[in-house]
């Protein structure tokens, strides 16, 4: 969960100044790791303006707890944590349904080196399983997401869901299980 | 075609394609002499070819995003807020004991 172009220790000074309030330092932190956030985001809840809801508000939640932030795992991670939590929450509160999902490639980056055939069919895999991901329950979603798409470990998963690394193999397979039948469903 | 061994291949299957639990050579051999079996891993190699390219793809965050989150942020860092009330009141009960005991020294002398 490392920040591309961004040197480790460029952000642990930044962390460091933004912990003594130096908002110019936090601003630097939120430029840094925007689009990551805001990816993950997206990934949990499956709606581009919800998204920029959750990954504001996770954003903030970092700003209030910076003090407490002790530097045992990467600031990255522990921002990712804090988004998980916020989606979480908020996907809970929520009753909206999941926008139109060609709102939601708008601001996928350049893939020009694709051949039309090729672009054709990973826009077409990815949207037959943004669907497939919508029609898991809350739970199913964010364990796939977590481990599959942004790799986590079963422990930090079950650490920050509040659940045992036995449910999260359980709740995992049975994600995939259903994933694989909607997937197939929505081709 | 063993239904029980098609039954036990098709736990291990996501776990197997999915790249977290190997198969057993019983279960590798079955697998690849059934048919069923077969349709049932090739729908979850799609599915972890689809994971693969929703995970490759490059989302951005909305242009306005850092200035809307700083707009929210433009004020006193939340978190020493309590610390620096606790400090303020603190300094507020010394410097009115101090008071207290200098006025109140000035009146005995």
């Amino acid at each position: 969960m490392t920040s591309p172009g961004v040197e480790g220790s460029e952000i642990e000074s930044l962390v460091d100044a933004a912990k003594n309030g130096d908002v110019g330092a936090f601003e630097r932190l939120v430029e840094i790791h925007q689009h990551e956030v805001f990816g993950l985001a997206i990934r949990l809840v499956g709606d581009r303006e919800m998204a920029a809801d959750v990954a504001q508000e996770a954003m903030i939640r970092a700003w209030r707890a910076l003090p407490k932030f002790r530097g045992d795992a990467a600031f990255s991670t522990w921002v990712h944590r804090i988004t998980v939590n916020t989606a979480w929450t908020m996907r809970s509160r929520s009753k909206r349904n999941v926008a139109d999902p060609l709102d939601e490639i708008g601001d996928i980056a350049d893939t020009s080196w694709l051949t039309p055939e090729r672009a054709g069919e990973t826009a077409m895999l990815r949207e037959a399983l943004r669907r497939a991901l919508d029609r898991l329950p809350e739970v199913h979603r964010t364990l796939v997401v977590l481990k599959d798409v942004e790799g986590w470990s079963h422990g930090d998963i079950a650490a920050t869901l509040g659940i045992s690394v036995t449910a999260s193999k359980v709740r995992l397979h049975r994600a995939h299980v259903r994933l694989r039948e909607y997937l197939k469903e929505e081709m | 075609m063993n239904p029980l061994r098609c039954r036990k291949v098709r736990l291990v299957l996501p776990g197997y394609i999915l790249g977290e639990v190997p198969l057993g050579v019983r279960d590798a051999r079955h697998l690849e002499q059934c048919l069923t079996c077969q349709a049932e891993a090739a729908g979850y190699r799609i599915l972890r070819k689809a994971l693969i390219e929703y995970r490759d793809e490059q989302v951005a965050a909305p242009p306005w995003f850092v200035t809307r989150v700083m707009s929210v942020l433009d004020r006193p860092v939340p978190a020493s807020g309590g610390r620096a009330r606790f400090r303020v009141l603190t300094a507020v009960v010394v410097a009115g004991v101090a008071v207290a005991v200098w006025g109140r020294r000035r009146l005995v002398s």
